[in-house]
């Protein structure tokens, strides 16, 4: 028994070196199930508590350059508008609207946003009271794509950004010849993400517009993400496609969230599939 | 006693300064200082490498709690980094150094000598922390810039505080 007690405490720094990297790993490796206990969801309210304080100083000193562009979305949805008015399609307009919705946007403002991790989230200022549910789709005011929601206290959410090496990967579609592949980022440039799985045979020139597909169940069909800019011939039968983000993601503060309609009644459908 | 709450207020301020002030630093994109490991530095040379590394574990674990990034990512980097703080230590300061120095923090050593000690720990500390962080080998070469860009600034950052904290004494005293 002495000898096990003194050996214990000849190697105590090593032997409590090698618990502690233990209990890092385990909780490493159990990082998604502490994430939705109720204890994250608090750190994660007092946070946002402090950074609304922080961000409503921010946003007076960006005032401006909001109103300005304020100002350039209400003159294009008057012109959008003036369109439907002068031509016919304002009987399918109507028709349009007297259906069902497929879905509704939240407007939200952010919080905290980073741009310098691999792994970057957005915290928003509205939470579950407000309908927030996870895997909701987070797009810019003018409609171009920004994160998803992953966690969600009262009054806050948290998204994953497209700037994350982690994103769930999904789907996006060349606008002009409706190839889809899938989207990720490889956490190198702010400004490029990357388009997979589009054959090497296909139809791609640079410029390209790239944007969601109706597929995803978490953004609407059409949202734009962003044009090709460089096209990379990979060993194997795809090509890998960097896509130049349209929206600048260091200047983000309104956003919408949006609620795709009768998302759980079609994922229950696609599962019995 | 009074050692006892210096450390837990420089414990408190760094976890608090690390998510609401160098998070938020972010003038290039890839760039992501950590400073709160300045307390692993300020702890008293003499100090059981045990203990160095509870609290280091600690210091890790509170700041993993306050960010929204992988638990456990910081508390093992910081245990790791505390764990080599001896041997980073015995190269970098000269023994005469720190055995003729009467509390023996790095408070009192050479500003030459604490850039390199600084230097080495917050390096070894960013580079396990950087690599759990993408928990992959792609793209070496860039991770290894992000470490290496962050770690000089991490460590302009600790010589600031550090130099702040040191003139701060000097004036109370006079």
């Amino acid at each position: 028994m002495g000898s096990i007690l003194r050996f214990l405490l000849r190697y105590r720094t090593i032997i409590l070196f090698v618990i502690l990297e233990s209990v890092a790993v385990v909780l490493i490796f159990n990082n998604s199930k502490y994430q939705k206990t109720q204890f994250a969801a608090y750190i994660n309210h007092v946070k946002g508590v402090v950074y609304e304080k922080y961000a409503s100083i921010k946003q007076y000193f960006a005032l401006e350059e909001e109103n300005k562009k304020l100002i350039a979305e209400n003159l294009d949805l008057h012109n959008k508008l003036n369109k439907y008015i002068n031509s016919d399609t304002i009987r399918s307009g109507i028709r349009n609207i007297l259906n069902r919705p497929a879905y509704t946007y939240k407007t939200a403002k952010i919080i905290r946003n980073s741009t310098n991790k691999q792994q970057n989230f957005i915290i928003l200022n509205i939470g579950s009271e407000q309908g927030v549910r996870p895997e909701m789709g987070v797009i810019s005011s003018d409609e171009k794509i920004i994160g998803m929601i992953v966690k969600t206290s009262a009054n806050y959410s948290s998204a994953i950004s497209i700037l994350n090496t982690g994103f769930i990967k999904f789907s996006g579609k060349l606008k002009r010849t409706g190839n889809y592949g899938t989207i990720s980022w490889n956490g190198v440039n702010i400004n490029t993400v990357q388009l997979h799985d589009i054959m090497q045979q296909s139809d791609v020139v640079v410029g390209d517009t790239v944007t969601t597909n109706q597929h995803s169940g978490v953004f609407p069909e059409n949202i734009l993400i962003g044009t090709v800019e460089k096209i990379n011939i990979k060993d194997g039968i795809f090509y890998e496609i960097d896509v130049k983000l349209s929206q600048d993601m260091k200047v983000l503060q309104n956003v919408y969230v949006v609620d795709i309609h009768d998302k759980d009644e079609i994922n229950t459908l696609l599962k019995n599939e | 006693m009074n050692d006892f709450i210096k450390y837990l207020l420089w414990f408190v301020c760094l976890v608090l300064l690390q998510e609401f002030l160098f998070n938020n630093i972010q003038f290039i994109h890839f760039l992501s200082p950590y400073v709160y490991i300045y307390m692993i530095l300020i702890l008293p040379f003499n100090m059981h490498p045990a203990s160095v590394m509870l609290i280091s574990f600690g210091l890790g674990l509170s700041v993993d709690i306050i960010s929204a990034g992988i638990l456990g990512a910081h508390a093992a980097a910081c245990t790791a980094a505390a764990f080599c703080r001896n041997f980073i230590i015995k190269i970098t300061i000269p023994r005469v150094e720190y055995e003729s120095m009467s509390t023996s923090t790095a408070m009192q050593i050479k500003l030459k000598i604490f850039i390199l000690y600084a230097f080495l720990f917050v390096f070894l500390h960013h580079f396990i922390l950087f690599l759990l962080e993408i928990l992959s080998l792609n793209n070496f070469i860039f991770t290894f810039v992000r470490i290496l860009v962050s770690s000089i600034i991490s460590t302009v950052f600790i010589v600031l505080i550090k130099h702040l904290f040191k003139r701060e004494k000097k004036r109370n005293i006079s």
